[in-house]
């Protein structure tokens, strides 16, 4: 692990709340949660540092920094969210293929190709995927996924219902491909 | 398989997943930003100068990083919100300096009304035990999938229930009930014509009676979900399951049928889809019925005469049209809803509309109320709908950016048309356990708005964690529920215990109230049984 000596930057006269003490521990569960949404760890780490730019330029206004977490995990899925669909929008070529590193190993896509239920996940929506990872992955209850989100508890559960639904069906159709 | 086969997978597969250390270049880059190094993403002050002016130049890299973050920043801070899941909000841009600060001045402080319970409640009772094989809506995510909605109309207990069997197989029924503890159900029969999509085939999100002619609405996906494959056309946000709007009508409340002429309104019951609605989403009113819609743009509200024929809510001149609306009470002072305004001068901003009788509709922004700064940083917490307690409209009010509120906003009105804003808080009305807030509660079942407030059945914090995964500050205990009564919706007082169980349906009737009550038993094999019972307890 590298230390760094980090500045310390209060956010209002009188407390010693940091940008590297608020954001910061937030970090490690911001990096798993990325890679589970991307699926891909170089994605997750782009992505994480991406949030950090953003909340950073944004740090000098947050006026409660007791919810800061919930501030910066709305800023990185929202940063996954713009990824995944930019991904969808352009054309993907496989370099690892290209450049023969099909063994190439990546801790989140790896854990996630082992299980029926982990490969399932690709079928899900954009949308659909971002809550069952934060639900699962990052064990947050529905009301903090939506307000995560930033979207109502129903819209939420909603949304577990539908990805349910899918990986459920995906799931039969793969066991009855395998009979 | 079931759906709770797959989130014990989903559990599992979480659990074993590998969790890698934080790349060290994260934290190297987080050095950099606060060392002021290099930063793509400088700290822009926005208090006193144009954003554009205050971001500094740089190379070709650090422009197109700058412009990004400009954009970042402008849409972070610029008033996107999100309502009903659907697409932003945009608070229309103000010229003013303080952008990103909380305004002055503050609106005076104002304590709301705290009505007493309207009566007191007897103990709870068994009165049917449902035993044929289907289900009211199963348990999931560690909660109950609320698959009753009931109310109280036409003189007997009145609703819409989800039924399922042990393989899954679904039925949409209305029940109806005199007294509680003798139920129909009759089938709400499956659209004709055209093969069920991917989606619920059909979902019912609303039912009314007027005039002795009983009228449902919902949806159902004919339909595959949009192509989201690479290339493909982006899809409908408004409607990205390809929902068509559906129709059915009764005599009786019997017998029912789909009206195909209804499948054409560009209309979508329910919240986003949601399904069963917490709020009335199809109301009776003196020419006929009411409804909310949540479909992009389009009108949020209409009326129809016979339930299959439906026009868009007249709005009175100068009005805007509200789209993505959201019921509130249907009281005798009128009725109101919250919504998006999405033409005109005031277009995507959160806005209510108010009626003396459904007809005919009036929008307003309650955050006008408030001095030009404030209101530049207030919208209307959605999809909420409004209230009216101690003979005034009240609707909740947040700041765009939630680390700028350090206070709660309400804007209260007398004649739904003219509003004030003021700070206030919510009364500490609910105990809570250490560590948890009354944010931290949330009714499983709760009655329909009226005059009388609401009742409600909670399950405990933390409803919707699994319960197969107990951690630290996540309990849940049904057997430690209560039933509880709000005036607001919002906060909400203990009048005594529930019935044991997961609650899924609550409904005061003018004897006492009625629950639906859901209970699981885990056979040897891991199989599951759930059982749903019919409650009632007494008013004293």
């Amino acid at each position: 692990m590298v230390e760094v000596q980090l500045a310390a930057t209060s956010v209002a006269e009188g407390t010693e709340t940091t940008f590297s003490a608020v954001i910061g521990r937030e970090l490690p569960g911001s990096y798993r949660l990325a890679g589970y949404i991307l699926g891909d760890a170089v994605e997750a780490q782009d992505a994480v540092q991406e949030a950090l730019e953003r909340a950073w330029a944004a740090w000098p206004k947050l006026r409660n920094p007791d919810a800061a977490n919930v501030w910066f995990g709305r800023i990185l899925v929202n940063v996954c969210r713009t990824r995944l669909a930019v991904r969808k929008r352009t054309t993907v070529r496989d370099l690892h293929e290209d450049l023969d590193l099909a063994d190439h190993s990546d801790p989140f896509r790896d854990s996630l190709l082992r299980d029926s239920v982990g490969r399932a996940l690709a079928e899900l929506t954009d949308d659909q995927r971002i809550v069952i990872v934060l639900r699962f992955w990052g064990r947050l209850s529905m009301p903090e996924i939506g307000e995560r989100l930033g979207i109502p508890e129903g819209t939420a559960k909603s949304r577990q219902h539908y990805a349910l639904e899918t990986l459920r069906r995906v799931l039969e159709r793969d066991e009855e491909d395998q009979r | 398989m079931n759906t709770n086969d797959v989130e014990r997978r989903l559990e599992a597969l979480a659990a074993s997943s590998a969790s890698p250390e934080l790349p060290p270049a994260i934290l190297d880059r987080m050095a950099q930003l606060e060392a002021g190094a290099e930063s793509a993403l400088a700290p822009v002050n926005l208090d006193a100068t144009p954003v554009m002016h205050r971001v500094r130049a740089g190379g070709p890299r650090s422009r197109g990083l700058t412009l990004l973050g400009v954009a970042a920043v402008l849409a972070i801070f610029g008033g996107l919100i999100y309502a009903g899941g659907s697409r932003p909000i945009r608070k229309a841009p103000v010229a003013t300096p303080s952008l990103l600060s909380l305004p002055g001045p503050t609106p005076a402080f104002q304590a709301l009304p705290q009505p007493t319970p309207p009566f007191s409640l007897g103990s709870w009772r068994k009165v049917q035990t449902f035993n044929d094989g289907w289900n009211f809506g199963s348990i999931w995510g560690g909660g109950p999938n609320p698959g009753v909605w009931l109310s109280y109309q036409n003189g007997e207990i009145v609703g819409i229930a989800e039924r399922y069997d042990s393989a899954e197989h679904q039925q949409n029924c209305i029940l109806q009930s005199k007294d509680g503890t003798t139920w129909t159900c009759s089938l709400v029969p499956t659209p004709s014509g055209e093969p069920c999509g991917t989606g619920p085939c059909p979902v019912v999100t609303g039912l009314a009676v007027h005039d002795g002619r009983w009228v449902a609405v919902g949806y159902s996906s004919f339909r595959s979900p949009q192509d989201e494959s690479p290339g493909a056309p982006s899809p409908d946000p408004a409607n990205p399951n390809g929902d068509v709007f559906l129709a059915w009508t009764s005599p009786d409340g019997r017998a029912w049928t789909e009206q195909p002429g209804a499948r054409t309104v560009q209309a979508l019951s329910g919240a986003m889809g949601i399904g069963l609605p917490s709020l009335p989403t199809l109301v009776s009113i003196k020419s006929g019925f009411l409804m909310s819609s949540c479909y992009g743009d389009r009108p949020g509200l209409w009326t129809s005469s016979d339930g299959v024929s439906w026009q868009p809510a007249a709005m009175t001149p100068g009005s805007q049209t509200i789209s993505c609306a959201t019921l509130g009470s249907a009281t005798t002072a009128g009725y109101m809803a919250s919504g998006r305004c999405s033409s005109g001068s005031m277009a995507y901003q959160a806005c209510v509309a108010f009626s003396t009788d459904g007809t005919t509709w009036t929008t307003s922004d309650p955050t006008a109320a408030a001095s030009p700064d404030l209101a530049a940083q207030l919208v209307i917490a959605l999809p909420g709908g409004p209230v009216y307690v101690a003979g005034r409209w009240f609707v909740p009010l947040e700041t765009i950016q939630p680390w700028a509120s350090g206070l709660e906003y309400q804007a209260s009105s007398a004649d739904g048309l003219h509003w004030t804003v003021f700070t206030t808080n919510w009364p500490d009305a609910l105990s809570t356990e250490p560590g948890l807030n009354e944010g931290d509660y949330h009714p499983a079942a709760f009655t329909q708005l009226a005059d009388g407030g609401f009742w409600g059945i909670n399950d405990g914090p933390r409803l919707y964690v699994n319960a197969a995964l107990p951690s630290p500050g996540y309990t849940l205990v049904p057997e430690a529920a209560s039933t509880y009564w709000s005036a607001t919706g919002y906060n909400w007082q203990r009048i005594g215990a529930s019935p044991p169980g997961w609650a899924i349906a609550v409904v005061e009737t003018p004897t006492g109230l009625v629950a639906f009550m859901t209970a699981r038993t885990t056979h040897d094999d891991g199989s599951v049984t759930d059982t749903t019972s019919v409650w009632v307890a007494a008013k004293k």
